[in-house]
């Protein structure tokens, strides 16, 4: 359904995007060409999912834990509003140490790990290869 | 000065330790190591800069299979194309043995390559120059079809991965028509989205997803006996391994000098292509090949990119585009006279290539391997955690922009959703990397012939291609059919 979704929705977009004099196809007939395939290829997807649900007896649940990654993309995507607050250093540092609480490192290790990390990385970009992490 | 003074020996040196470094760290490429370097070039003699560039861009591109065994994290596009595998063989016989392929795969093609850039330089330029957008645009949907079949699992889901990767690649301005697309608005996303960061998010930051997610904690320790032995792990074991398998080698390098000598091909799809044949051909190959494959034709491609810069003054890839740079710094001219009135500049070059794949890449590559098996020792809760932060610190150096950062955690979380789907993640970068030379040529080419599209199937070449290409789909589902059909 997403995939067809977004192949409808590709044609939909393109339509505001200019054509080549004569009325040839522009910069649209790429994405458009990617949308068309996208909803043959989720129709036949979606064909091939139900040949198999008959098949198959449903597979019971495997119990996700959805909570750990989601708070590590959020940890991860805190980056950008952390540094002009704190700098660049502490930010990885802080990014480091919330990480692996989150993936279960006790946090006597978490912290050395982070600040062990920060101060490899540091070492490396910016003392060794003269990459400024500022 | 030569190449062979105490200052030679030293570039050599030093680019290839320099290289080794930025190949190994994600976020860092071959491309970014040498373009740090143009300024340091500019005040050294051609008979040093040149030899160290070729050492950087040799070596930094093995050592992007560093992040591979490692971290599941390529260095390069290139060695996007045998990730899955080359990680693989790292967990299962520890990362000497995986990087042992990979480097003295790597130390053969580049050999070939070398060989085929000394012996037939100025020939094969020519045929590299008889190609218009029409081939260009087979030789791309030649990568894909072979893409599509290449992967293990589902075509279909191949496929999907492979439009998704097309669609990732519209983003920013259009390469023919200068339109910009799917920008949100972003100037950021106007210059598209980069393969680094993306590829750091897709392998990289997916993989810690995919970790918590399963709540996984198992070591990944390497076996300490496997330590012991690190001089036959990473030399003995993979030079008998290549000398098994020495058509493999030989076929995989001829195809990456093949790919490398056409202008803005290069290492990526010469590996593409040739890990994409080799898979789909050998459905049940084992992974060792695949890797085998993947790291000669890329170390081919390298020393074939540079056929047509030295005897065309055509860039084979951006760093031979950074050499023909450093050329026009030092006066001097690319091109059929480069050959006759700067004789020793050129066989400088071609002893550098030699010394760089044979001498070089295995030295480094086993300094590199060491530190690799060491870092897989530590627990593995720590070290994801460290690959957490290597991510975002990787996406973020490569332009010192905060919002790298966001587009590699989203495509961290899309891949991560592809992954519990089952969908494979190495076409998306297929797709990344062959989009806009697909788009750019297919729209050169009909606007050139207005848009007759009867002129794509009338040059020879592009002809044969497109045969090429229809019989990659055909051999794709025969050996599909044959293995559904085979009894279990």
């Amino acid at each position: 359904m997403f995939l067809a979704g977004l192949g409808v929705g590709l044609w939909w977009i393109t339509g505001s995007f200019p054509n080549l004099p004569e009325g040839y196809p522009g910069p649209a007939l790429f994405p458009r060409m990617i949308g068309v395939a996208l909803v043959a290829a989720a129709v036949a997807l979606g064909s091939a999912g139900l040949r198999s649900k008959r098949r198959n007896a449903a597979t019971p649940g495997q119990g996700p834990a959805w909570g750990p990654p989601a708070l590590i993309v959020a940890v991860v995507c805190s980056f950008p509003v952390l540094t002009p607050h704190v700098g660049v250093i502490v930010a990885i540092c802080l990014i480091c140490l919330s990480g692996a609480l989150l993936l279960c490192v006790p946090w006597r290790v978490a912290l050395l790990v982070a600040i062990g990390v920060t101060a490899v990385l540091y070492g490396v970009f910016t003392v060794l290869l003269g990459i400024p992490l500022a | 000065m030569s190449l062979f003074s105490w200052e030679g020996v030293l570039a050599l040196i030093l680019g290839g330790l320099y290289g080794s470094l930025f190949g190994a760290i994600p976020g860092l490429t071959a491309t970014l190591a040498v373009a740090l370097f143009v300024p340091v070039a500019f005040f050294l003699d051609p008979v040093i800069a040149l030899p160290a560039i070729i050492a950087i861009s040799s070596v930094a591109i093995y050592a992007g299979d560093v992040g591979s065994a490692v971290a599941r994290i390529p260095g390069t596009p290139a060695s996007a194309a045998y990730v899955v595998e080359l990680h693989t063989i790292a967990r299962e016989h520890g990362p000497l043995y995986g990087l042992g392929i990979s480097a003295l795969g790597s130390a053969a093609g580049g050999a070939v390559g070398t060989g085929v850039l000394v012996l037939g330089a100025t020939s094969i330029a020519a045929v590299a120059a008889q190609f218009s957008s029409f081939e260009y645009f087979w030789v791309a949907i030649l990568g894909l079809t072979a893409g599509v079949f290449a992967s293990g699992g589902s075509a279909l889901k191949s496929f999907i991965s492979l439009l998704l990767g097309l669609l990732l690649a519209t983003v920013g301005i259009d390469p023919t028509l200068g339109y910009p697309r799917f920008h949100f608005g972003s100037p950021m996303l106007l210059g598209g989205l980069n393969y680094v960061v993306a590829m750091i998010g897709l392998f990289g930051f997916s993989e810690v997803l995919e970790h918590a997610f399963r709540r996984s904690s198992h070591s990944g320790t390497t076996p300490t006996a496997q330590l012991r032995r690190t001089l036959h792990q990473f030399f003995a074991a993979p030079l008998r391994l290549i000398r098994r398998s020495w058509t493999l080698v030989a076929r995989s390098s001829f195809l990456g000098v093949f790919i490398g000598f056409l202008p803005g091909a290069g290492a990526d799809v010469g590996a593409w292509v040739a890990t994409s044949a080799q898979k789909m051909v050998h459905r049940d190959n084992a992974p060792e090949d695949t890797v085998l494959a993947g790291s000669s034709s890329n170390n081919a491609a390298v020393a074939s990119a540079w056929i047509p810069a030295l005897s065309l003054g055509l860039p084979g890839d951006t760093v031979t585009a950074m050499v023909l740079a450093v050329f026009l710094m030092k006066g001097i001219t690319p091109g059929p006279l480069l050959f006759e009135n700067d004789l020793v500049l050129v066989w400088s070059l071609y002893l550098t290539f030699l010394v760089a794949n044979i001498v070089l890449l295995p030295v480094f590559g086993y300094l590199a391997a060491r530190l690799a098996a060491l870092t897989l020792r530590v627990r593995f809760n720590v070290l994801l955690s460290a690959i957490t932060v290597i991510c975002v610190v990787g996406a973020y150096a490569l332009r010192n922009n905060p919002a790298d950062v966001w587009v590699m955690a989203l495509m961290g979380v899309f891949a991560f959703v592809l992954r519990r789907g089952d969908f494979p993640l190495a076409q998306v970068v297929l797709g990344m990397v062959l989009g806009p030379i697909l788009e750019q040529h297919f729209m050169v080419s009909a606007i050139k012939s207005r848009w007759n599209l009867a002129s794509f199937f009338e040059r020879p070449v592009a002809l044969l291609l497109m045969a090429a290409s229809l019989l990659t789909i055909g051999i794709g589902l025969w050996l599909r059919i044959r293995s559904r059909n085979k009894p279990a």
